[in-house]
């Protein structure tokens, strides 16, 4: 079998595995945006101690390396917790807790972003502001990169499922395999900077004014 | 009142530390062994149901593992054998109503049972939990079933400790019958039990081609037990040294052979530590009359604070008193392994940085150059650069051109310095990219304006935090490694809660750890970024 074939082959359960990369991401961003809206929330109350709870547990968070929580989480949390004497089982499978623990990068940024954005919203520079969705776009390719150390405790996704592919057949096909998963990685990144671009740039057409004062 | 109860506890910390006295009792003669040696008799309890360590074979006579050894012990004692058979129900009953004076039956050596009776340590046998894996997984270590669908027994002690270990995917069963189904249908990859039963299944038809190729984990040993009354007599000290001269002499491994038990770790690392001896060839685990084994020769989880002394006696009354374990501090080879990954961690986040910011300038020159083919292609680089995992590019590396370089011209890759590599060309790019924008910002007030090293200084006031974001992200990647095996932080980490089992400790103390190298690290840099731009910034804008 030639090595174009043997790529053939494996590419729907490779590409499986980049969907698993992006649904890890995609849930650890929104909830990270959803949380760290909660930690600005609380910034603009008006008690101290809050105020200092906001600023802390997200530079906290910012601080602890991904790969640590993603390990710490995995043990952490329980695989099944039970409720109602043991009636209901709720299962929490790998991949969930690898997205929770990928939750801490993009909610540090929004408790940072969110808050200047908003102040930015309140003086009237919209555009300053709108840059907000371009910016948590870059963190979504952040996580979408650092969702490959997944694989370490276990989740099956695109790194995790080469490493498989080539254990299957032999390692002189590690080099082939890696340099294809790190081709998928690429694209999906340059789709992503496309999008990125483009919501960019129609921000600063829309809000070209206001961007102008706010410079 | 909680005042007054601290400062006793730190009194008794103190004074402990200071003492540093181990308490030395002289063993007191036992009332069993002079009645032994005047019957000329020893009565033992053993199985009779459980092959191949106590069984009947076919013409009614007990035989086994456990058996030879019990005949072993008497030889050595100059007396005659009485065997009793005794279950895992009433071995523990018989010992205490004294019909039996010893028991050597499949009895794992806990806490629990050394209410009950006196323990003979070291174990003669000692089983732990394996994975019965599949035909297909390929599987060597705990580390390769990482996240994998694990069946398990609802309920069994070791689910959590084997968890909390090795981050498995367990699935649960009511039943052994219900985990076996899920097993063969491929519902999971492996069964967790028991080492002694998985041995046991392996020798049938229906889990031929099965393997159990992983080291046993939480191993338990067995112990030979006597009455409760027997504690620190010279009986429990006689047989606690012929057992430790059995695995010495390798008695017990030829007992192993004999009785086709599978070859036991317990066996193999016991024989390697009873045997131990020092430079001057002198015996390490010995003791002298009436005292306890040395410390290092023991079972771990039966030392307390009053068998250590010094700073090992002060962590075992924290973790006695408070429930927090640091004992490796006082494990010799785990405090080694635990400062070499510290040691291993500063050098290559040291490395890495210097190596990125050398790459992140000089792809910086690239990008920001007026020849417009390579400032496209570096572009283009660096783009791939970054948007490939650090940790995909390292497997790339270590693995794929490592294995090519390896079978085409015999060279083998460092994991290390493969780490620094990827580590740097990733984050380098991004610097690069960084320095590039500044500089294009620089260009809006001054179209003429290039990027040379002597005007770094002030295109760190704009890049400045860029860049601090950047080597800050590095630090945390660099647990990274750990991937490729380089004894850094993570890997000597998750090597002692491995073997210790106090996961929550470690972990915290790692994250501590690492909070510690990034804050450290970012005042380093920063104040490296203001002398550079306070001294030269003037000078070169």
């Amino acid at each position: 079998m030639r090595d174009i074939d043997i790529l053939v082959t494996w590419t729907p359960y490779l590409l499986e595995g980049l969907g698993w990369n992006i649904i890890i991401s995609l849930i650890a961003t929104i909830m990270g945006i959803l949380l760290g809206s909660i930690f600005v929330w609380i910034k603009f109350r008006q008690s101290s101690i809050s105020r200092r709870a906001g600023a802390v547990i997200p530079a906290l968070l910012r601080g602890a390396p991904t790969l640590f929580l993603l390990f710490y989480l995995a043990i952490l949390i329980p695989n099944e917790i039970s409720l109602f004497d043991g009636q209901i089982t709720l299962v929490v499978p790998i991949w969930l807790k690898a997205a929770f623990a990928l939750t801490a990068s993009p909610l540090a940024f929004t408790a940072w972003n969110l808050y200047s954005s908003i102040n930015f919203w309140k003086g009237g520079q919209r555009g300053a502001a709108m840059l907000f969705i371009p910016n948590c776009m870059n963190g979504f390719m952040i996580t979408f990169l650092a969702s490959s150390g997944a694989s370490l405790v276990g989740v099956n996704e695109l790194v995790g499922r080469t490493s498989t592919v080539i254990k299957t057949f032999d390692t002189d096909y590690s080099l082939i395999f890696y340099s294809y998963a790190a081709c998928l990685f690429l694209c999906t990144a340059l789709v992503l900077k496309v999008v990125v671009r483009r919501i960019q740039k129609m921000i600063e057409g829309r809000f070209a004014s206001s961007l102008a004062t706010s410079n | 009142m909680k005042k007054l109860k601290f400062i006793k506890l730190v009194l008794f910390v103190f004074l402990s530390f200071l003492a540093g006295s181990e308490t030395l009792q002289a063993a007191v003669k036992s009332a069993l062994l002079e009645k032994i040696r005047k019957d000329n008799l020893i009565t033992v309890g053993v199985k009779t149901d459980f092959a191949p360590f106590g069984y009947l074979s076919s013409d009614g006579v007990i035989q086994g593992f456990e058996v030879d050894l019990a005949y072993k012990i008497a030889r050595e004692l100059g007396v005659g054998i009485k065997l009793v058979g005794v279950s895992t129900a009433n071995r523990f009953q018989r010992l205490e109503q004294g019909a039996v004076d010893l028991v050597i039956a499949t009895a794992a050596d806990t806490r629990e049972r050394r209410k009950v009776a006196t323990a003979i340590e070291p174990g003669y046998f000692g089983a732990g939990v394996t994975v019965l894996l599949r035909p297909e997984v390929k599987a060597n270590s705990w580390q390769e079933l990482r996240g994998k669908s694990i069946c398990a027994l609802q309920g069994a002690y070791f689910n959590k400790g084997i968890n909390s270990r090795y981050v498995l995917d367990l699935k649960t069963f009511k039943t052994i019958g219900a985990a076996q189904s899920a097993l063969k249908q491929g519902g999971c990859v492996g069964f967790l039990y028991s080492e002694m039963a998985i041995q046991r299944y392996l020798a049938r038809p229906e889990f031929a081609n099965y393997t159990a190729k992983i080291d046993p984990a939480l191993i338990v040993p067995w112990a030979a037990f006597l009455p409760r009354s027997e504690k620190g007599t010279d009986f429990e000290h006689l047989l606690g040294n012929m057992i430790a001269d059995f695995h010495r002499t390798g008695v017990l491994s030829e007992l192993q052979k004999k009785w086709p038990i599978a070859n036991s770790k317990f066996l193999r690392d016991s024989r390697q530590l009873w045997s131990k001896t020092d430079e001057a060839g002198n015996l390490i685990c010995k003791r002298s009359v009436g005292a306890e084994w040395p410390v290092e020769c023991r079972e771990k989880t039966f030392i307390t604070s009053a068998d250590v002394q010094g700073v090992g006696a002060i962590l075992r009354i924290i973790d006695e008193k408070i429930g927090l374990d640091f004992n490796f501090v006082s494990d010799t080879y785990d405090r080694k392994r635990f400062l070499y990954g510290i040691l291993t961690s500063v050098l290559l986040i040291f490395l890495s940085t210097l190596m990125t910011i050398g790459l992140g300038i000089l792809g910086a020159m690239a990008l920001t150059t007026k020849r417009s083919s390579t400032r496209g292609l570096s572009g283009v680089l660096a783009f791939c650069l970054e948007t490939t995992p650090p940790l995909l590019s390292m497997y790339l590396v270590f693995f794929g051109v490592g294995a090519l370089l390896s079978a085409k011209y015999g060279v083998n890759l460092s994991a290390f310095w493969v780490a620094v590599s990827c580590l740097s060309i990733y984050h380098g790019a991004m610097i690069s990219k960084t320095i590039a924008a500044s500089v294009e910002l620089q260009k809006k007030d001054d179209p003429n304006y290039c990027f040379s090293i002597l005007r770094m200084p002030q295109i760190l006031e704009t890049a400045g935090v860029g860049i601090d974001g950047i080597l800050t992200n590095l630090v945390k990647a660099s647990m990274i490694a750990s991937a490729i095996a380089v004894p850094e932080l993570l890997t000597s980490t998750l090597g002692i809660i491995s073997d210790q089992g106090n996961t929550n400790e470690m972990m915290i103390l790692l994250f501590v750890l690492f909070f510690g190298f990034t804050s450290v690290w970012l005042v380093i840099i920063r104040n490296v970024q203001v002398i550079i731009i306070r001294k030269y910034g003037n000078q070169n804008a």
